[in-house]
């Protein structure tokens, strides 16, 4: 490390180690964990989630490329599929439904963070120099 | 210059490409392309036809075109499901732990060009950046070989994404961008199947090159300070202002230095974007705005330091128009790109906190003596290690290595 910077580094934590035994920095270790520099998660996105919650497999694409046979095996596997694919649509049901839940679940999370960031931002604001040299 | 280096026909990727695209590493892209153009090198970039990272609407024509004598070759971005990105990349963002299958459907979904990946073949280096985006991982998983990447890499959840790390491993070789992107790639690479991941070649570190420019003189400084109505000596940010570049935190360590300072300093903003400063301190915030390339080293100048809040940086090109300009950093010091910067150079001081940044102003800016040590150490690190002339010579060693 350059020397220069390393004793204006250390010049640094000495005169903040000696202010926070003052007191001075006492809020700043309490708000640090407040602070954040990951994106919010939009509503968008939110709505991107929403959009992908539904499970609908598409039962309809089943086909066969081989050549010559490739038309009698695609009409096996479709008939095979159309079978057995009740249990397959039942459970996509089961998963739109948890999906359709958590979703919602997780709005109203958003919803309520949203609005305790609105009031730790208006308790910081309204908290004057005053009181925070006091602290 | 190696000879190889002279004689090989080479392939930029970016994902977007231009003059008024802004962007890290598509401004990386240009800056080298026309560099190395200009002094013989034979480049071409290969592009998609779009400008907006959101939409990724292909708006420009297909087809060729000279920029700044480089030639420029732009290809339609290929079918996606942009809801799907959308969906995945803030998954990952969020800490979501996707498969494997669903990492490649992320990637499968991200801006990409078909006609790209058959034109690179036409080349014997395609140098593709950055990491992030389809058009370089689908270049790497079409043609390995022949492919280096410039990977830009920060640290981010999607950079530990096991595709990202197969791509870094797949590719030639990588040119990394500074000495703390090459920390990053090893931790990187060290959690990564079981500690046994390896690199096909050692990366080089090559980076952005600087010309040599003259310090803008104290009449030029006072006259930007007046033009835009904020007192010299004023704390800088430059850079985009959104909760990734640190700025939410910024603002608020800057409340905090308000308060603690007996002569605190405005806080100018150079740039664009959505994040503005919260009402308390707004007041003492001065909007400049986007700053003509002109006019941006009296900006610097002006400055009494250039602040950066960024943890997510693989080169901090603003750190060295800063130092060009004569003025000192103070860095976040998570980032150990930019720490790592300041470390060697002598250039600046980094915080962690609303304290180590408070102090940390203080103490650059109380002391002229203090200010101008630390401005030339990082000017001096500026056109020692990243003149343009060594940045050249690193980018053709490293190809002829991996040859």
């Amino acid at each position: 490390m350059n020397p220069e910077v390393a004793a204006l580094m250390a010049q640094l934590h000495e005169r903040v180690a000696s202010k926070r035994a003052a007191g001075l920095y006492a809020v700043d270790d309490i708000q640090q964990p407040l602070a954040t520099e990951r994106e919010p998660f939009l509503a968008e996105q939110l709505a991107a989630v929403a959009g992908l919650a539904e499970i609908s497999p598409n039962l309809h694409s089943i086909g066969s490329t081989r050549r010559g046979i490739g038309g009698i095996v695609g009409k096996v596997k479709a008939t095979l599929v159309r079978a057995t694919s009740q249990p397959l649509i039942e459970m996509g049901d089961q998963s739109t439904a948890f999906n359709a839940v958590l979703v919602s679940y997780i709005s109203q999370l958003a919803q309520e963070l949203a609005e305790l960031r609105e009031e730790v931002a208006r308790l910081s604001a309204d908290r004057g120099p005053e009181d925070t040299r006091r602290a | 210059m190696t000879e190889r280096g002279n004689r090989a026909r080479i392939a930029f990727i970016a994902p977007r490409y231009g003059r008024s695209v802004v962007g890290g590493a598509e401004t990386l892209c240009r800056l080298l392309a026309e560099n190395l153009s200009a002094h013989g090198t034979a480049v071409d970039v290969l592009s998609t036809c779009a400008t907006d990272h959101t939409t990724w609407r292909n708006v420009l024509p297909e087809g060729e075109t000279d920029e700044a004598d480089v030639r420029v070759r732009r290809f339609a971005v290929g079918a996606r499901d942009g809801r799907t990105f959308g969906a995945l990349h803030s998954a990952i963002e969020h800490g979501v732990h996707l498969s494997y299958r669903d990492q490649v459907a992320w990637m499968a979904n991200s801006a990409w060009a078909p006609g790209m990946i058959e034109a690179a073949h036409q080349y014997d280096w395609v140098v593709a950046m950055p990491y992030l985006f389809g058009t370089s991982f689908w270049q790497v998983v079409a043609d390995p070989d022949r492919t280096v990447l410039i990977p830009c890499l920060h640290d981010e959840p999607h950079a530990r994404q096991s595709v990202i790390l197969d791509s870094l491993c797949s590719a030639r070789g990588l040119m990394l961008n500074a000495p703390g992107e090459r920390d990053l790639v090893d931790e990187l690479l060290a959690g990564h199947r079981g500690g046994e991941a390896r690199l096909r070649n050692d990366p080089s570190i090559v980076g952005c090159g600087f010309d040599e420019t003259p310090l803008p003189s104290t009449a030029e400084a006072l006259a930007f300070a007046t033009r835009h109505g904020v007192e010299r000596g004023y704390i800088l940010y430059a850079g985009r202002r959104e909760h990734g570049k640190g700025v939410a935190d910024m603002y608020a360590h800057y409340r905090r230095y308000r308060e603690v300072s007996p002569d605190p300093r405005p806080l100018a903003l150079m740039g664009s974007g959505d994040l503005a400063p919260p009402a308390d301190i707004a007041p003492h915030v001065v909007d400049l705005g986007f700053v003509d390339i002109n006019e941006r080293a009296a900006a610097y100048a002006a400055a009494g330091v250039l602040v950066q809040p960024s943890r997510l940086e693989s080169f901090g090109m603003v750190l060295f128009e800063s130092w060009l300009a004569g003025t000192p950093v103070l860095v976040n010091e998570r980032s150990s790109v930019l720490r790592r910067h300041c470390e060697v150079s002598g250039g600046g001081l980094w915080f962690g906190d609303a304290a180590t940044f408070a102090e940390g102003l203080e103490l650059i800016l109380e002391a002229p003596e203090v200010r101008a040590s630390l401005a030339a150490a990082g000017r001096e690190y500026t056109l020692t290690e990243f003149r343009w002339g060594a940045v050249r010579d690193r980018f053709h060693s490293a190809l002829e290595a991996w040859s």
